[in-house]
């Protein structure tokens, strides 16, 4: 999105300038996206996956000049992780290959697509639904930094406005403005792996130990 | 209704209930993050530093090639070596007084969890050493070690302690505990700003003690004050269904006399606590703080003493030593009576205390100078030794 890469080379500058603010603000857009990114292909191995996290913004760091602005910061960074994951699998004697996720592999995201045809009821009964959760979660640390927490504070934490506005250091104004960003382009995202998802309703989840 | 209102409705749509589906995604711990931060942060400096440098000789080449152009060639070639000094890396600190093992690695070996390494100096480290941006201490099971800042401020390590230099007036402490006594001289340095994984310590003029464990802090002051800016919530999604953090961002005061308990859900609008003169402050794993008045004597201050940097005292008066023994010792002291005090006026004192701690000192130094010494609780009484 071009929004972003501009919002990712004006960061980026104010980086090499110095500025205290925009290293935080690269910090709490990263961080935890990127150790989310490693958790995935290491086996959820926490520990681990802070490592690796912390390696990677470090290398990130050190070579943020050669950043090009081609593709978005995160794109970039999920390259180095994908590094700091590999060196970390040889060290730990795994195959260095790693696990393939939704966005690595075309061949996953076609079989996803191909749920459409089934609807919800089918998809819950191919595929686990904590790898759907996965997935959905995974796509949300793909959208731009931030509109991931808004959408979660919103929808999960039913915060208002108002307080999703003090978080992000926002006016309410602009926090609405924002949340409605994030679910557009979180639809857009949804729609652009698994079109049926965003426009189907999925089945309410049943209460565990209840017979359908 | 206001369009705010609109947006709080809920909002039954399939989005909605995708998200609601998956959950809340996993999140770093709090105290990693910080560790994390603090570790990115040195490498962020570091490439700013290195892009300025390279940017100033860009301009400081830019500028040789005018004057190649204009000035006699002779004077143009002292200038263009001038221009390009080799770079150099600045000395932050110096060693004071190492009791091994102490390990030290330099700056650039990095990142992840920095670990210790084997000298960088070539030698096992001792006084005198020197200590570079990123310098890493780690004083192993049974080491300690003390250094000067170059803004003043002398640090000690406790056993069991890693602690980054990563600035004149900025450190690390990643573990384990270090003590401070920063220059009283306020307008000569800035303030020492510690940075540990529950917040961020910055000293007022002062000795004090910050211990660091895993999800807990405790700060101790002798003399002074220090303010704790509590870490702030990590920045991700939501906390609801995570533990409260460390940061005391769910905390609440046992005493009343700190920062208050935030509303639920809500951000910790005052993270600030200072902690003034014979006065500790916990932070717990859940965020709870409390306060007590400590003795700025005694058993729990003793391994500050042990390595406490030399005193010298060839050429140097009684009284100057008196000051330091009580400083380190956390007394006040006098002398018993005026016959002491003249004679002790007289005394000029000669040789070497290294390798003493302060209490062995006075053992040392006060009987060849006809004097003695007893202790009123914290008041260090001087007299003319009568035997």
């Amino acid at each position: 999105m071009p929004g972003d890469l501009d919002r990712d080379r004006a960061l980026v500058r104010q980086l090499l300038d110095g500025d205290e603010a925009a290293l935080q603000q690269f910090f709490d857009g990263m961080f935890a996206r990127v150790y989310r990114f490693a958790l995935a292909r290491i086996d959820q191995r926490e520990d681990a996956a802070e490592d690796i996290a912390q390696a990677t913004l470090c290398h990130a760091m050190r070579r943020l000049e050669t950043w090009r602005g081609e593709a978005t910061l995160f794109t970039w960074v999920c390259t180095l992780c994908r590094r700091e994951i590999q060196a970390w699998r040889l060290g730990q004697q795994l195959d260095a290959g790693g696990i393939t996720l939704i966005e690595d592999d075309p061949e996953i995201r076609a079989a996803l697509e191909s749920l459409h045809d089934r609807g919800w009821q089918a998809a819950e009964a191919a595929v686990e639904r904590r790898e759907l959760a996965a997935l959905v979660q995974r796509l949300l640390d793909h959208l731009p930094a931030r509109y991931g927490d808004a959408l979660e504070w919103k929808y999960l934490d039913d915060l208002p406005v108002r307080d999703i506005a003090a978080r992000l250091d926002l006016s309410e104004k602009a926090a609405e403005s924002l949340l409605t960003r994030a679910r557009a382009a979180f639809r857009d995202v949804v729609r652009s792996v698994a079109p049926h998802l965003a426009s189907t309703r999925p089945a309410a989840p049943r209460p565990s130990g209840v017979l359908p | 209704m206001s369009a705010s209102d609109q947006f709080d409705q809920p909002p039954e749509t399939p989005i909605a209930e995708l998200l609601r589906l998956a959950g809340h995604r996993p999140q770093p711990s709090p105290q990693r993050a910080a560790l994390a931060l603090a570790a990115i942060d040195a490498e962020w400096r570091h490439t700013v530093r290195r892009r300025r440098r390279r940017r100033s000789l860009w301009r400081l080449a830019t500028a040789a090639i005018v004057l190649l152009l204009l000035a006699p060639t002779a004077w143009i070639a002292r200038r263009a070596r001038r221009a390009a000094p080799p770079p150099v890396s600045q000395t932050l600190a110096t060693l004071l007084a190492v009791s091994p093992p102490l390990r030290v690695a330099t700056a650039g070996t990095g990142a992840r969890a920095i670990p210790a390494q084997a000298p960088a100096h070539g030698h096992p480290p001792r006084a005198g050493d020197t200590l570079t941006a990123g310098a890493v201490l780690d004083s192993g099971a049974s080491g300690r070690a003390a250094f000067r800042l170059t803004n003043g401020a002398t640090v000690r390590l406790d056993e069991q302690t890693r602690v980054r230099v990563d600035a004149a007036s900025r450190l690390t402490l990643e573990r384990g505990a270090i003590y401070v006594e920063s220059d009283s001289r306020r307008d000569a340095a800035p303030a020492l700003e510690l940075r540990t994984a529950q917040g961020v310590v910055r000293d007022i003029g002062t000795q004090f003690e910050v211990r660091a464990g895993d999800d807990d802090i405790r700060i101790r002051v002798r003399e002074g004050e220090v303010e704790l800016e509590r870490r702030a919530p990590v920045p991700a999604s939501g906390d609801a269904g995570r533990p409260p953090t460390a940061d005391g961002s769910r905390g609440t005061v046992a005493d009343g006399g700190g920062a208050p308990a935030p509303e639920a859900g809500g951000v910790d609008r005052d993270r600030v606590v200072r902690v003034t003169q014979a006065e500790e402050v916990r932070v717990g794993a859940r965020g709870l703080l409390s306060r007590r008045i400590i003795p700025r004597h005694g058993a729990d201050w003793a391994w500050v003493a042990s390595i406490a940097p030399p005193f010298p005292i060839e050429g140097v008066r009684l009284a100057p030593l008196l000051d330091w023994v009580s400083r380190e010792q956390g007394w006040s002291w006098r002398y018993a009576d005026a016959a002491t005090a003249r004679h002790a006026g007289t005394v000029i004192l000669h040789g070497s205390i290294d390798g003493l701690t302060p209490s062995q000192a006075l053992d040392a130094v006060l009987p060849t100078c006809d004097l003695s010494h007893r202790l009123d609780g914290a008041q260090l009484i001087v007299h003319l030794d009568t035997r």
